[in-house]
């Protein structure tokens, strides 16, 4: 599929440059003695009172030749493991939302460890999606825990890629203590990286000493690291849309130099989740279009700087499943799938900026998806698609619905819907003239009581189990 | 030029965000011999007022009120050390401790609520982020404000809004100051669990919040 792009050549070296220069002449603070020394023992120029690295162009080049351009992220059930290269595309649903629109009541409360558990059946089923992401923070959990009861409720109810946490050092020593324990050993774990986690500078051009602590835990065992701004244009970096795309370079470039300072050829996503800050309400506009815009062109330096990307679609700024979820979730999707980002987080069930998850949603994006990956796939022509012999067979004035070419190629070359309701008005209405929102919940709630997720060996289980409990008692 | 002119021009400046004009026109004001608490109440708070409402009402935007807030501080520069010269005050609805809790950076949020807190007629002194139990407490009992407003982005560090609540309660001072929350993180259940005296969803709700406990006894009603 040809890839959408929106900056020439000329403009990304231009892009490229301004970066260096950022780099080179008002620098990155980073809140950790330790990322300190690293870059100071490489030879960047390093200001330890103001923590401030001023970091030369050639270690910035040399990190990007090193982060590796492919990579696989590998899952419980290795049929499901995925790999991120060229254009490969996979979908992940939405990251760490506080709260959740309730089934039952749609009202909106914190989310608890039954929805994350319920969120991990969900995409464990639904075939769109890639990771088995149970999304939302944890709260009826002591919060010293919720990372911990994260990793046991993906383990156990997916056997899909997973996500781990990165806040901090004890909470991502647990997450890959944890994997550890799936994979049988760091060794194994480090020859097959299993974890994924996002790490968020403090824009603009601060990274925090929580966020560094994490990343080091997983650069040492060589997990999967995504260092992600979410830049709101205006507030947190330039208001123009190249200015914050260069300040976003320049802090994701930053963090892959340290990565690779500290373990050369330790797999990078490229990731994003910058935008625009509403100058009206001071929000941060996930689902406004500049979101969409800037993703193709970060895309497209990733792909010059050959680093597999990951990008923050699908999210919506409306607080209720309407007309313009639906507008902002489809365009910033059709954007990110077009720029050919390899990993697609967010896309499925946000809601009210990202903060909350809407399980109705998390279906009708799921459906959504299924145009996606028709628009992905393209147009496959050969002579057996061409089809001229078929068209010569039924003639003109003829029909093609008995045609074994028909019953052949219609499920490869169609979408077909599950949710949206394609009957004509009448068959509509006599079929209770549901909407599509109706239609999602009793998936939802189908898809709950029936499927059965993955087993996993008692023994694995049990010591997982054990180890929460650990966690839990620390006090 | 008359009273009524310099007036006019301090409030344009302020509304029009123009730092520089309300440099000059505050000048004018002191050379002018007119009162400096007359064109501060008058002329600046006018001006930073109108952008605050504009705001308020979603027809203004937030560069707009940043810049009428920096606009009136630069007036302020130059009138309120003469007021402080004739032993007067300069009317504020309450004074506001605002800060990010300990262990989070972020500062946009709390500063855009300090901005319109400000606009609005209050006095706000801005601890800044990542600001400790400790400070929070020593600052109220220097200080003496009438709220404190304690921010945090992070589920991790909404735990530092209670700490400060406790902290106040260990200090004898609870009952002192209204401690008011706020944060992406955070909603009404938090803010009734851990003994906070309001909560506020945006810095709009918070300036009426904050109008509310300066005025009467309030509880967290809803």
């Amino acid at each position: 599929m040809p890839r959408l792009e929106l900056l020439t050549k000329g403009q990304l070296e231009d892009i490229h440059n301004a970066t260096l220069e950022v780099l080179q002449r008002t620098g990155v603070v980073f809140k950790h003695k330790r990322a300190l020394e690293v870059f100071d023992e490489a030879g960047a120029y390093v200001d330890y009172k103001t923590q401030k690295v001023f970091i030369p162009g050639h270690l910035v080049e040399e990190a990007i030749r090193k982060a590796p351009s492919r990579f696989v992220w590998y899952a419980r059930n290795p049929k499901k493991s995925i790999r991120f290269e060229d254009d490969r595309i996979h979908f992940g649903p939405v990251c760490t939302p506080t709260f959740i629109y309730d089934l039952e009541t749609g009202l909106k409360r914190y989310a608890n460890k039954k929805d994350f558990e319920n969120i991990v059946r969900i995409m464990d089923y639904l075939d769109r999606v890639d990771d088995g992401y149970g999304s939302v923070h944890i709260r009826d959990v002591p919060d010293r825990a919720a990372h911990a009861y994260a990793m046991l409720l993906q383990i156990k109810n997916t056997d899909k890629p997973i996500r781990g946490r990165a806040r901090g050092t004890t909470i991502a020593k647990d997450c890959l203590n944890m994997i550890s324990m799936v994979a049988g050993g760091e060794e194994e774990l480090m020859r097959k990286p299993m974890l994924i986690c996002m790490v968020n500078p403090t824009s603009p051009l601060q990274w925090d000493t929580v966020m560094i602590e994490g990343m080091m835990e997983y650069t040492r065992l060589r997990q999967i690291v995504i260092p992600s701004p979410e830049i709101m244009a205006g507030a947190t970096g330039p208001v123009t849309l190249a200015g914050t795309i260069v300040q976003h370079n320049a802090e994701v470039l930053s963090m892959i130099t340290l990565m690779q300072l500290m373990n050369s050829g330790t797999p990078v996503l490229y990731g994003t989740v910058s935008t625009v800050m509403d100058m009206k309400t001071a929000t941060t506009r996930l689902g406004g279009p500049e979101l969409g815009v800037m993703h193709v062109c970060l895309a497209q330096l990733a792909k010059m700087y050959n680093i597999p990307c990951r990008g923050a679609a699908g999210n919506t700024d409306a607080k209720t499943l309407d007309i313009q979820a639906g507008y902002e979730t489809a365009f910033n999707l059709i954007l990110a799938t077009l720029a050919g980002f390899n990993f697609i987080t967010y896309a499925l069930g946000s809601l009210d900026f990202s903060l909350s998850v809407c399980y109705e949603k998390i279906l009708t994006d799921h459906e959504f998806l299924g145009m996606i990956e028709r628009l992905a796939r393209g147009v496959e022509v050969s002579d057996e698609t061409l089809a001229i012999d078929v068209i010569d067979r039924v003639g003109p004035g003829g029909n093609f619905l008995a045609q074994k070419h028909t019953r052949e190629y219609h499920k490869k070359e169609h979408f077909i819907p599950q949710i949206f309701d394609t009957q004509s008005y009448d068959r509509w209405l006599k079929a209770e003239a549901k909407e599509v929102r109706e239609k999602a919940r009793e998936e939802v709630k189908k898809i709950l009581k029936e499927h059965k997720p993955p087993p996993l060996e008692k023994d694995l289980e049990k010591r997982l189990e054990e180890y929460v409990k650990e966690v839990e008692r620390r006090c | 030029m008359s009273r009524e002119g310099i007036l006019a021009k301090l409030e344009k400046g302020v509304i029009e965000g123009d730092a520089e004009a309300v440099e000059t026109a505050a000048k004018e004001a002191v050379a002018a011999g007119l009162d400096p608490l007359d064109a501060i109440e008058n002329g600046l708070a006018k001006g930073v007022r109108v952008v605050g409402d504009g705001f308020g009402k979603g027809e203004l935007f937030l560069t707009d009120l940043v810049a009428a807030a920096e606009a009136m501080k630069a007036g302020l520069k130059i009138l309120k050390p003469l007021i402080l010269q004739r032993s007067k005050e300069v009317k504020t609805l309450g004074k506001v401790l605002i800060g990010t809790v300990a262990g989070d950076i972020h500062d946009i949020g709390k500063s855009i609520v300090a901005s319109l807190l400000f606009a609005n007629g209050f006095e706000v002194i801005d601890l800044g982020v990542d600001v400790p139990a400790e400070v929070f407490i020593e600052k109220v009992k220097e200080l003496q404000p009438d709220i404190l407003g304690l921010s945090a982005l992070m589920t991790t560090t909404m735990l530092s809004q209670k700490d400060v609540i406790e902290g106040l309660k260990r200090a004898g001072i609870r009952d002192k100051v209204k401690v008011m929350i706020g944060g992406a993180a955070t909603n009404l259940d938090w803010a009734r669990e851990i003994g906070a005296d309001a909560w506020a969803a945006d810095a709009v709700e918070a300036v009426a919040k904050a109008k509310e406990l300066v005025s009467t006894r309030v509880s967290l009603g809803g």
